[in-house]
């Protein structure tokens, strides 16, 4: 063993803090080198000056003190809450009770905030579709659910599945895409127009086939349909597919959600049908 | 410097040992599942038993009266705290040591931002604590003062170590602890142990030979 791992070990050495195997090639060595062993005597000072560093004599009013101090703060730290205290009070079976009642509001209350949430939603922008154009006085304005794809391809109406799945609560997060469509019907159409300029010109609407990002049209995103908006699809589908052929535009929004249609009756000898 | 380190610890060697409270193991073990009960007097035993031990490390740590006072009362409440999750067949110094450890390197770490620093002993306090009563030249004032100056460089010496390596030193060369004991206290390894008691003996070595030197050139 030479010097230079001898002196890595030297430390433990002087304490016994090597294995028995080493301690003998330490101290073999360190008899026949006067360098190492000045450096072991170096270290065997030094470890003699570390136990001068005794705490100072501290009296019993110190340690009193503390053990003082200690129990202050364990009796303040195991003062009862008001809740602990109202706990302790009352028995187990009005303590779950209490619970459960809690709990229940608590369902109730989140339920409602929900619901209230929503709601003006579908009013605002009932509102603001009719405040801003493509429908014109007199025209009737419906929310329309319908189950569909992806933008690009067409939109079905299955007003009587979607009836069912509005009843069984469906909301924005299911898998199959909704879209709210916004279809204008001409309740009261202007008698001055002929049913050509009424077709042709669909108020504000573009009518056009379907692309993407048909931004001047104002549309909801997902929501609910109630049940009975439901009804009245399955009446309006039914009613546009028995008697009148109907113009059907359908516009695709920015919101891959979202798509508009615009359903309008069309005359029978209209050059549209053929 | 040999020499008169030796004369140093002629002197140091009869120094009276501090005295704590000792109990058959039996008997500690029995306060110790009472306090973990609730017992409320077994714990203040326990406190009594274990008080010195743990001030003692935490002076050698921290370095001053107020910070080794603050340290043992939170070392205590911690205690109390988690005296639910200590084990019977753990050994409850280790145990307690650990919190210690912790504790001190709380509050060294707080003490950065602005605390006590480490205090000196002067040879006015050497004398006011009546370390040095037995010392057999009571009147050989130079070293009284030698032995003070002494005290002081190890206590700069240990300031200057890093937290893991003041606690192996302390638990190991000051506590007498083995080097399993220390490395359960610290949560480490022996091996690892073993490198820090032997890094920080050499700068504690390289601490106080400066200092010695410098002595030995006036």
């Amino acid at each position: 063993m030479n010097c230079t791992h001898v002196e890595k070990l030297i430390a433990l050495h002087v304490e016994n803090d090597l294995n028995g195997e080493q301690e003998r090639a330490v101290a073999g060595h360190l008899t026949a080198c006067p360098g190492c062993r000045a450096l072991a005597d170096e270290y065997r000072a030094s470890q003699s000056m570390l136990r001068l560093y005794t705490p100072p004599e501290f009296d019993n009013a110190f340690f009193d003190g503390i053990r003082r101090n200690v129990r202050e703060q364990i009796a303040g730290d195991a003062a009862p809450s008001i809740f602990a205290r109202l706990a302790h009070q009352l028995s187990p079976r009005r303590m779950a009770f209490a619970a459960s009642l809690a709990l229940l509001l608590l369902v109730f209350g989140a339920t409602a905030l929900r619901r209230s949430h929503e709601r003006p939603q579908v009013e605002t922008r009932g509102r603001q579709l009719a405040a801003t154009g493509g429908v014109t006085p007199g025209s009737e304005l419906r929310f329309e659910h319908e189950t569909g794809k992806r933008h690009g391809r067409e939109f079905e109406s299955d007003a009587l599945s979607h009836s069912k799945s509005a009843t069984a609560g469906r909301n924005d997060n299911t898998k199959a895409r909704e879209a709210l469509l916004v279809t204008r019907r001409r309740s009261n159409p202007p008698a001055s127009q002929t049913e050509e300029a009424q077709r042709n010109t669909p108020d504000k609407f573009t009518a056009a086939p379907v692309f993407e990002n048909a931004n001047s049209v104002v549309a909801q995103s997902t929501m609910q349909v109630q049940d009975t908006n439901a009804a009245e699809i399955a009446q309006h589908n039914a009613a546009a597919a028995t008697t009148t052929p109907t113009l059907r535009i359908e516009l695709q929004t920015g919101d891959p959600n979202i798509r508009i249609i615009w359903l309008s009756p069309v005359a029978a000898d209209s050059p549209l049908t053929k | 410097m040999a020499g008169e380190i030796a004369d140093i610890v002629l002197m140091t060697d009869k120094l009276p040992q501090i005295e704590r409270a000792q109990l058959p193991e039996d008997s500690f073990a029995a306060l110790i599942a009472r306090a973990r009960t609730g017992d409320a007097a077994a714990f203040e035993q326990l406190m009594v038993c274990t008080q010195r031990r743990v001030v003692s490390v935490a002076w050698r740590m921290l370095g001053n009266r107020e910070d080794a006072r603050d340290a043992t009362q939170e070392v205590f409440l911690r205690a109390y705290k988690y005296l639910g999750t200590f084990k019977p067949e753990q050994d409850f110094h280790g145990w307690l040591y650990r919190i210690t450890v912790n504790v001190c390197r709380d509050i060294g770490r707080r003490r950065g931002a602005g605390g006590h620093g480490v205090e000196f002993a002067s040879y006015e306090s050497e004398r006011a604590r009546g370390a040095l009563e037995t010392i057999a030249a009571s009147d050989d004032s130079e070293e009284l003062a030698v032995l003070a100056q002494h005290r002081r460089i190890v206590a700069r010496a240990l300031a200057t170590l890093p937290e893991k390596e003041r606690a192996a030193i302390v638990l190991r060369d000051l506590e007498g602890l083995s080097t399993e004991e220390v490395a359960r206290a610290l949560g480490s390894s022996p091996a690892t142990v073993r490198s820090q008691i032997s890094t920080a003996r050499t700068k504690l070595k390289d601490y106080c030979s400066r200092y010695l030197q410098q002595r030995r050139q006036r």
